[in-house]
Order: C-alpha cells, then structure tokens, then sequence
C-alpha cells in the first residue's frame, strides 16, 4: 500500500501568529497601554507576513513558489533555522520534491529541539516517512516502535499502517497481521491496514485468522470508488483463498459478493467459473466463461476463459463445440500475439509515454511547478492499456511517471525562466537609456534639494528655539502679532517724544498702550500656540522634502546599481546553468522514458511469452480432440 | 489447469502488500542535486525579476483575516489615491488558506515617496449567508526604502461583519 502525501499540520501557523502578535504587543511602547494616539499604527513584523504568505501558497498547493518564497525569506535572513515552524514546512515542502536528503537533515536538527511534542511527534513520524520511502525499513520501524506516542488518532492509524507494511516488507506477517488487526476500518486507511493484515495472516499461513478480516473489508458499506474497489479486491483475496483451498462453496459465495461493473468483475467470472467447474457443475462454469469471450480478449482473463470455455465442452462432452472452441482460442491468442508485436513497436516510439495521459491542467501555473501534486494517474484510454493495466497499477510505474511528470514540469520551468532572460536583457538596456539621460538631472536635483533643505533646517531651529525660549520666560512680545508689535512700537515712539511729561497727552498715551499691551496678554496663550503650531507644520513640509530627496538618492543607488556590471553578470550566469540544467534534463528525460518503456516491454514480453504456451496448449488439446475422434471413427468401424 | 488459479491468487495477495517502498529509490542523488539546482536557480531568477521590477522603493499590501473567521470573504478591489491596483476573487481553497493563517500578497508596485491614501472594498457574506460590502480608506507615508502594510479583516464582534485592521512596516 502506498503512503499517502498529507500536509504538515502545522499545528501553530495560529500558535504562531498569536506568539508574533503577543510580542508585538509587549514590545509596544509603555504609554500604548495607557492611552491610544489617534495616529498609533501597530508595527507589522515582516518574518510574520513573510511566512503567512508562503502558509497561504502551501495551503493551495502552490508549493514551488511556497518553497522559493521560503528560501528567499531565509535568503535575506527574515526566516532562519531556528524558526521551527519554517523548518518544518521546508521539510515537507523538501520531502514533497523528493529532496529526501534535505529533508532528512531539517528533521534531524528538529527532533533534537524543545518542541511541542505533538510537533515533535509528528517530525518523528515524518522521518520514519521518509526512512521507508528510502527503503531504510529498520531505521524506519525503530522510530515507529520507540519513538512515537500520543498521536492524533489519525496519524497513529497512519504509524499502525506504516509500521504494518515494513513488517509485511520484512515477511513478519504474523507480526504485521498482529499489529494491522487492532486497527478500525472506519476509513480507506483502516480499511487499507485490515485488508494488509488479511493478506498477512493469509500469506503467514493462518487462513482462518486471515479470512475473517478480509471478509470485514469485504463487508464494509458501499463508499467511494477507492473503499468499493478495496471491498472487491478482498472479496476476490477470499474467493482465490478458498478455491486454492479446494472449498469451492466458500469461494464461490464470496466471489458472488463482486460487483458486475467494477475492475475486477473478470477475474471474479473467472473464478467463479472455475469453482463451479471443480464441483463438477460444469454447465454452470459456462455461460460465464462464454460471457467472457464477449469482452476484450487483451485481457488475460479472457485469453484464460478461452482456453476453459472449450473444456467445459469436452467434459459435457460435445467434441464438436469443443473442436471449434479450441480453434477460435488459436485464431484469437494468434491475434493477440499480432497486437502484442504491435504494441511493443507502439511503446519503442519516442512519444508513446506522452501520449499516456497528457497533462491538460487548467491551471497553466501547474505546468510548470515541479512541486504540484500529481494527481490521481489514470492510463488515457490507449489500446494498449488492457495489456499494461498491472503496470499501471503498480506503485513502481506511477512513481517513476511521478519523477517523467517532474522532469517534464522542469523543463517546461526552465524554458519559461529561458524565455525570460531576454526580456530581463532588454529591460535592462531600455533602463539604461532613460537613467542616462535622467542621472545628471537627478544628481542635480538632488544636490540643489538638499542644500535647500538643510538651509531651512538652519533657519527654522533658531526660530523654534527662540519661541520656546520666549514662552518659558513669558516674553509676549516674541508670538505678538505684526499689528500688535506695531501698535506697541508706535506707542513707544510717541511715548519717547513726550518725554517725562504728566499732562493729558501722556495719560491718553498710557491708557492706548496699556490697551495694547493688554490685547497682547489676552491672545498671548493662542498665539503661543500658533506659533508652536506654525513651527511644526514647517518642519514637517521640511522633513517631507528630506524624504523626498532621500527617495532620490535611493533611486540614484538603484540606477548606479543597473548601470554596473552586476545584473548582466546574474543574467549571463543564471543563462549559463539554464543551458546546463536543460541538457541535463534532456539527458534524464530521455533514460526516465527508456526506464518507463523497459517496464512496459517486460510486461509484454512476458505477456508474449504466456500468449506462446496458451498457443501450443490449445493446439495440443486440438490434436488430443482430433486423434480422439479418429481413435473413435476406427473403432465404431471396427464394431460395424 | 490450476496454474492460473495460482497466478491469479498470487497478484491478487502481493500488489497491495509490497508497495510503496521503492518510492525514492529512483530518485538518485544526481535527482536531487537537480533538483536542489532547479529550486536555488528559481530563487535567484525570482529575486533578480523582483530587483528588477520593484527596486528598493517598493510597496507590498498583504491581506490577512481572523483565524477561524466565521464570516466567509468574497473578494476585494484595492485602490491607491483612486486609481485600482487590485482585484481578488477568493476561490474556496484560498479563503481556507485564509482562515489557516495564510496571508495573501495582494500587491506590490512603486509608488513616490509621501503621503498615500490606500482604499479597499470588500466583499463577504455572513455567517447567516448575508452579503454586505465594506469600504475603508488608510492614509500612510511612503518613505525611502520599502514598505509593508498589512490589512487584516478582523471579525466585528457587535455587527458579526467585518472590519479592518492596519499594520505598516518600513524600511
């Protein structure tokens, strides 16, 4: 049984969110606590975006730029590897690729760290994961026996089934059945664990341990194409068991329990027929085996049907039907030969895997992600398919297509950066055109702004200082208004030109100046605040204009950047190992697509070879019906 | 005649047992040093488009939601000093991604430094299948260096809507 990719369950992306916001928190100021200002914008902690934006593409799937948004992140040093939670999802997202190196090296360092256990658990099973795909079995199950416990209780059914395959790998198939029986088939995975465990029991030789949880998968309710498949798969396991047994009835009950339209109808036919033949019911094996010969003749049950069908004939003894049963079993397994001879011209060409199932996905962006999820592989509906139906089925094939699937998805990657780089080029010159002409308006720019900025500076510190000053020592005069500064000097002046004098002039003159002074006091506190106020808003149109020019100089470094040698070199490396990596692929596609045809033509081969002995058995049985019937004509002369 | 019966039993016991090993296998350590290289080259071209494209003076506007959320978000459009810069439709996968604790880039450009006033308006359904739309406006100030600002769409406890959270990180 396969193992199941399954997402990380990163069980903190929340925890951890939470665990950003909380220092986020603490680490506000003190009076944030207090009171809230108006303008209070909370921080925003870039790591903590940064990793929820790769979370965001994990979670639809969209893992290579998951992973490269990862990988720049670690890069520029936003993400590190002391951050558990990115370690563990680059661990996955390595394990995904089947980078099982990398991933193995992460989930070491991981399990040695003060983690959650349940964090640290499921890196444990992760590694065993990976030490069974490795095929390292002992590795593999040391962690899974030791190392494990208190699993949520759908990855310990996962460890239970695990475990259950190395000792099954091992031949510990009391060990396996042991383990595997204890596991509930309330889904596919436990369904999967009973169905292994029955196998088990049965291969181990305990057949009345093994069939009765065979029968418990058999005897599941109806569910999805894969639980009903299984249903069938151990209903046929109990059928074959039984009739290898010589229990006919027993198996024939169970083969019954096959659905008519599912994929292994023909083989419970077959059986069926069969059982029914060994009971001696022949008439019964019949029309079975005669149902047979109406479907595809690719397919080996069939090609088996025809051999049978004809001897059900001889022992109801109707010779003729038998005669003519066994000549069209010879015209028939002749032809399958003929198609067979083709199909192996068919898989030598240099398409033919392509033409297995093209990728049609939707989304194009799949196309070129290495790290997409191969779904479901399912044979396009090619006339080769009866012959390599096994073929397709097996984990071997489908994980050496995964890897084709992969190397194509690179290359189609790689063609796209490819294409990309002359565009890079041409950007980069048509940059370059403009910035030439800009940069010595810029460095102007840039030097003019800043003198007139820092002249504003100049002048506006003292005027700050000078108001403040004023306003601690209670000097009106400094944040009087224009009128007010020349009511007062007027006042003054006249106030000069009287001199010491007492008489009704000087009165008049010192009540007008009190006044004034007084209009003085009583807008001081406003205009005080004007003024403090006034000041702040130049220095924030001053500080908008060092911001700006600051922005400048930013693109002046930027332009200097482009103009330098340094993009062209990236360009011309990244081309460099673009055109290496494409030979490389070339080269791997290429052996990738013998190895797939080597296991096509190994199955053919073996199919021709069997195709052979059907051929020579059914002329056999043709000559044994012919001397019979001669042997039968001289004797009724004789007796005549 | 009971060779097939054998041949039969035997497939039909061993394809489900002694599978899924050979998995890796077949990816060899050349493979993965392939691969290794396709996934450091990606990078490098990512960062170069990115260094291109959007040098060191570049906005990026992210959008994240409540964990959990039980109001569903249908989509968003994104205006800067009234111009619109961003329309997302969320799919389901993406809302769930959402809700994981995934935070999606909504956009990244290059805007003059000074002061910017960042309008977005969304669309949600609550948790009774409601539709109702939301508009918020948030001024900030684009210094030298890059800019990050995070809009979070928060669960508003009293009107069981959304409403809207700001955050900002400069250079």
């Amino acid at each position: 049984m396969s193992i199941r990719r399954r997402k990380f369950t990163l069980p903190a992306v929340a925890a951890l969110v939470a665990a950003v916001a909380c220092s986020a928190a603490i680490g506000a100021p003190a009076s944030k606590r207090s009171f809230v200002p108006d303008d209070y914008v909370e921080p925003l902690d870039p790591p903590a975006v940064l990793f929820g934006e790769v979370m965001y593409e994990y979670y639809n799937n969209r893992n290579l730029p998951a992973i490269t948004h990862l990988l720049i992140a670690r890069q520029q040093g936003l993400l590190s590897e002391r951050d558990d939670y990115s370690e563990m999802l680059l661990g996955d997202l390595y394990t995904n690729f089947g980078l099982v190196d990398r991933a193995q090296a992460i989930f070491s360092r991981l399990v040695t760290r003060d983690i959650l256990a349940k964090t640290r658990n499921e890196t444990w099973f992760h590694t065993a994961e990976l030490q069974y795909n490795q095929g390292k079995y002992d590795e593999a199950a040391r962690i899974l026996e030791n190392k494990i416990e208190n699993l949520s209780p759908a990855i310990e059914k996962e460890r239970l089934v695990l475990l259950g395959n190395i000792y099954i790998l091992r031949g510990e198939y009391q060990r396996a059945a042991d383990l595997l029986s204890s596991v509930k088939a309330d889904d596919v995975v436990g369904a999967y664990a009973l169905y292994n465990a029955g196998v088990a029991f049965v291969r181990s030789g305990e057949i009345e341990r093994g069939i009765p949880l065979l029968k418990r998968v058999r005897d599941l309710p109806p569910g999805d194409e894969e639980t009903n498949a299984l249903k069938d798969r151990a209903a046929l396991a109990v059928g074959f068991t039984w009739l290898q047994k010589n229990n006919h009835d027993l198996a024939r009950e169970s083969l019954l329990t096959i659905r008519m339209d599912g994929p292994f109808t023909n083989q419970a036919m077959l059986g069926l027929g069969y059982a029914n033949f060994q009971r001696g019911d022949y008439k019964k094996a019949l029309p079975l085996w005669l149902e047979l010969l109406q479907r595809n003749t690719s397919d080996t049950t069939v090609q088996e049907a025809l051999m049978l069908a004809p001897r059900a004939y001889e022992e109801l003894g109707d010779l003729p039907r038998a005669l003519f049963g066994y000549r069209y079993a010879a015209d028939t397994l002749r032809g399958e030969l003929k198609k067979v001879e083709r199909t192996i011209v068919r898989i030598r060409e240099s398409d033919w895997i392509d033409s297995l199932s093209p990728e049609t996905a939707k989304d194009s962006a799949i196309l070129t992600d290495p790290l997409a999820p191969v779904t479901g592989y399912t044979p396009a509906n090619i006339p080769e398919a009866p012959y390599l139906y096994a073929l397709f089925a097996s984990n071997s094939f489908s994980e050496d297509y995964k890897v084709y699937l992969e190397l194509k998805r690179i290359e189609k990657l790689l063609d796209f950066w490819q294409a990309q780089l002359p565009i890079y080029q041409s950007t980069l010159a048509q940059h370059r055109v403009q910035l030439a002409t800009l940069k010595p308006r810029l460095d102007d720019t840039i030097s003019r702004r800043k003198r007139d900025v820092e002249a504003l500076r100049a002048q506006v510190a003292p005027l700050k200082a000078r108001i403040e000053n004023a306003i601690r020592k209670g000097d009106l005069e400094q944040t009087a208004t224009l009128q007010q500064l020349a009511q007062l000097d007027v006042a003054r002046a006249i106030e000069a030109r009287l001199g010491n004098s007492t008489g009704a002039q000087a009165e008049r003159l010192r009540r007008v100046k009190g006044l004034v002074i007084w209009d003085i006091a009583a807008s001081a506190t406003a205009q005080q605040q004007q003024a403090v106020k006034d000041i702040e808003i130049v220095r924030n149109d001053i500080e908008m204009a060092a911001l700006h020019v600051e922005s400048l100089e930013t693109l002046r470094t930027d332009i200097l950047r482009r103009m330098g040698p340094e993009y062209d070199q990236r360009i011309a490396a990244a081309g460099e190992r673009l055109r290496a990596m494409k030979d490389e692929i070339t080269q791997r596609l290429k052996a990738q697509t013998v190895a797939l045809q080597n296991q096509a033509l190994v199955v053919l081969a073996e199919n021709r070879r069997n195709l052979g002995a059907q051929l020579a058995e059914t002329h056999l049985s043709i000559a044994r019906l012919q001397d019979t019937s001669v042997s039968e004509a001289i004797e009724k002369r004789k007796r005549q | 005649m009971a060779t097939f019966v054998r041949i039969l039993f035997t497939a039909v016991l061993v394809t489900l047992a002694a599978t899924g090993a050979q998995a890796a296998e077949q990816a060899s350590r050349d493979l993965q040093a392939l691969k290794q290289n396709v996934l450091d080259l990606n990078r490098e071209l990512t960062t170069l488009e990115q260094q291109l494209l959007y040098p060191s003076t570049q906005v990026a506007m992210f959008l994240s939601i409540d964990v959990g959320t039980p109001i569903r978000l249908v989509d968003i459009n994104l205006a800067i000093d009234n111009k619109n810069v961003g329309y997302h439709f969320y799919s389901d996968q993406e809302f769930q991604a959402l809700t994981k604790g995934g935070i999606h880039r909504l956009y990244t450009g290059n805007l003059s430094s000074g002061e910017h006033t960042l309008r977005a308006t969304i669309t949600g359904y609550d948790p009774q299948g409601k539709d109702y739309q939301r508009t918020t406006a948030y001024k900030f100030v684009k210094g030298a260096g890059r800019k990050m600002i995070e809009l979070k769409v928060v669960d508003d406890v009293e009107t069981r809507q959304h409403k809207f959270e700001f955050k900002e990180w400069s250079e």
